[in-house]
């Protein structure tokens, strides 16, 4: 790979540091850590700006920084629609609408909202599925870290496997949820400000926003004018897609069901904290785009295309690493390399800690051991952590076996995922929904989602200009069956008691009352501020 | 609302501070030492010098936001 690059004793100093830091965070953590809700839930007692930044940076893992580079590399700044149309209003609404939910029935999970409202089989459903993926995404999330610092600076594929892997247990061990949470906290700053002045570089040396006009098709610098129609534009897609399949159905199934973001909020400190904690991710997410997107297309602009050919081929995922080994001398290299080295172990942590809590709660509680001293729960949490990360380096030498794993992954995601989201909104805002209807909504739409990849893959019935219009396509499709499933059985069952779903459905649900904070304080005031900010964005790059 | 946890909880100011200011200090020495350089220099500035002094003026900043939130929990004489 032609981005190898070397690292100076000084950049060892600086990685050092950071492995030092995170190690002596879970100690610290360790004396604050005494019952099962200080470890799943870090004790309830995380203010909204922390939980805020940890909510987006779970989701801003390394793959995240390198793929979103990559893409705008490829498709130019169509990629920020996985930012300001995919992620802010999803985040907007659960903040606002589902947060009251969430946090108001004290659920300690997702599935456990699941049984409150449902029942117990829903809740198994939906808590094995989870298990799964997290564990596929922990394994995976460390199989890419390897390889991705093998090809870089041909570190060796067991050792950095290990090592990561001994650290993550280390302080995920010790601190639970909070050391995962400021590890998380920790990363995104590294991400920022160990990202930014590449940032600034890249967009010196095009020559502004005006050199990349210069340089580029025109194509490449519109996020909307170019949706019209599919063969317009590099992506593929069009703008019902992107709108639907992108902004609605992937987009809230990911932010507003998935329990690894959702437990951030969970851990917050009040009822307005956790309103707060996806509203306040929203702000810096907005910007995200300027930080590794535009970067990615002026990696495309200012570097010979040659050098992203690996056997003959582009590879578009080289974009980030080119660029570091472009401008960064030894010391600062040491920063770049330290903040994906942190994205990559705060994204496997965020997933064992997820992966921890459903175990112990949704899985072992639920079904094994009902009624045992709180101890006994902590105890299994850290065994949990342990047997998870055993687990995901099984899943990572999976992943070294078969390559494609990663597709599998994002395939598995789409059917999980897409229908839940169908499941919590008729769950939250429709009383009559009842739990055979759920349940069987929810199989449904995971078995529509399978049948539609099946036909496109075997070429009958669907055919798409891209695998991403299918993508959203199949989620618009696994969301539709699941809704009209879950409606029709609903109102062929019988509904439980209004009294019993107090707290948890919407028209029985007295909404949080803002009225002792000042204005700029409340929610809604935030809300609005981040919409705003996201119409200004979409209509100054239409 | 939740409980108040007889013992508080790390402020995560503080580790954040302390390791983007060692960090930063680390940087700017290297900087100001060795004035390394990257491959392609659009800025022609000593980059290791003043993103180590940026990196040293944020974990100070976050410093003294965990010392000020210390000293406010401990004149109240209970858990912040």
């Amino acid at each position: 790979m032609a981005a190898t690059m070397h690292l100076a004793p000084i950049d060892y100093v600086v990685i050092g540091l950071y492995f030092a830091f995170v190690l002596g965070v879970g100690f610290a953590l360790k004396r604050s850590t005494r019952t099962s809700l200080d470890f799943f839930l870090s004790g309830r007692r995380i203010p909204a700006w922390v939980t805020g930044l940890a909510f987006i940076s779970a989701n801003l893992g390394a793959l995240e920084v390198l793929g979103m580079a990559a893409s705008g590399a490829e498709y130019g700044m169509l990629t920020c629609h996985f930012y300001w149309i995919g992620a802010i209003p999803a985040m907007v609404f659960v903040g606002l609408f589902m947060m009251p939910f969430y946090y108001g029935s004290r659920a300690r999970s997702v599935p456990e909202y699941l049984r409150l409202r449902f029942d117990e089989k829903t809740r198994l459903f939906n808590a094995g599925t989870f298990a799964v993926m997290t564990i596929l995404a922990s394994g995976i999330n460390l199989y890419a870290m390897a390889i991705v610092f093998q090809l870089m600076l041909g570190w060796s594929f067991n050792a950095t496997v290990l090592l990561s892997a001994a650290v993550v247990l280390v302080y995920t061990w010790l601190g639970g949820l909070t050391s995962s949470i400021y590890n998380e906290v920790l990363q995104f700053f590294l991400i920022v400000l160990g990202i930014l002045p590449l940032a600034v570089m890249s967009m010196v040396e095009a020559g502004g926003w005006q050199g990349l006009e210069r340089r580029l098709p025109s194509g490449y610098l519109h996020v909307w004018t170019t949706l019209g129609h599919a063969s317009a534009n590099p992506m593929g897609v069009e703008w019902f897609g992107v709108v639907m399949g992108l902004g609605f159905v992937l987009s809230f199934g990911y932010w507003c069901t998935d329990f690894l973001v959702v437990q951030r909020a969970m851990a917050a400190q009040d009822m307005t904290a956790a309103q707060k904690t996806p509203l306040v991710g929203a702000i810096p997410k907005v910007f995200i785009p300027f930080l590794v997107i535009i970067p990615g297309i002026a990696a495309w602009a200012v570097i010979p295309h040659s050098a992203f050919l690996v056997n003959g081929k582009t590879n578009y995922n080289l974009a980030l690493p080119l660029l570091l080994g472009r401008y960064y001398p030894a010391g600062l290299l040491g920063v770049g390399v330290t903040a994906l080295l942190a994205s990559f172990m705060s994204g496997m942590a965020g997933n064992v800690t997820a992966f921890n809590t459903v175990w112990t709660y949704d899985i072992y509680q639920a079904l094994l051991r009902r009624e045992a001293p709180d101890q006994h729960y902590l105890k299994m949490g850290r065994a949990a952590t342990f047997f998870g990360i055993l687990l995901s380096i099984g899943a990572a030498y999976a992943a070294l076996q078969f390559h494609n794993i990663m597709n599998y992954l994002q395939l598995i995601f789409s059917f999980v995922n897409a229908p839940l989201l169908a499941t919590f909104l008729l769950g939250m805002f429709w009383k009559r929904t009842t739990a055979n209807g759920a349940f069987w909504g929810l199989v449904s739409g995971t078995t529509a989602a399978a049948g539609h990849w099946a036909m496109t893959a075997h070429g009958l019935l669907f055919h798409y200009s891209s695998v991403m219009a299918a993508n959203f396509s199949r989620a618009i499709y696994a969301f539709g069956a699941c809704f009209v499933i879950t409606v029709g059985v609903s109102l062929f069952t019988t509904p439980r008691p209004e009294a019993e779903l107090v707290g948890l459905v919407s028209s029985l649900t007295e909404r949080p009352r803002y009225g002792h904070l000042s204005w700029w304080r409340r929610p809604v005031t935030l809300a609005l501020g981040v919409l705003a900010l996201t119409i200004v964005l979409n209509w100054m790059f239409r | 609302m939740a409980s108040p946890s007889p013992t508080r909880t790390l402020d995560i100011r503080w580790p954040i501070g302390l390791l983007f200011a060692a960090m930063g200090v680390a940087l700017a020495a290297y900087g100001a030492a060795f004035a390394p350089r990257g491959s392609v220099e659009p800025t022609r500035v000593n980059l290791d010098l003043w993103w180590g002094f940026v990196l040293v003026i944020f974990g100070a900043a976050m410093i003294f936001g965990a010392w000020r939130a210390d000293r406010r929990a401990a004149s109240r004489g209970g858990p912040g």
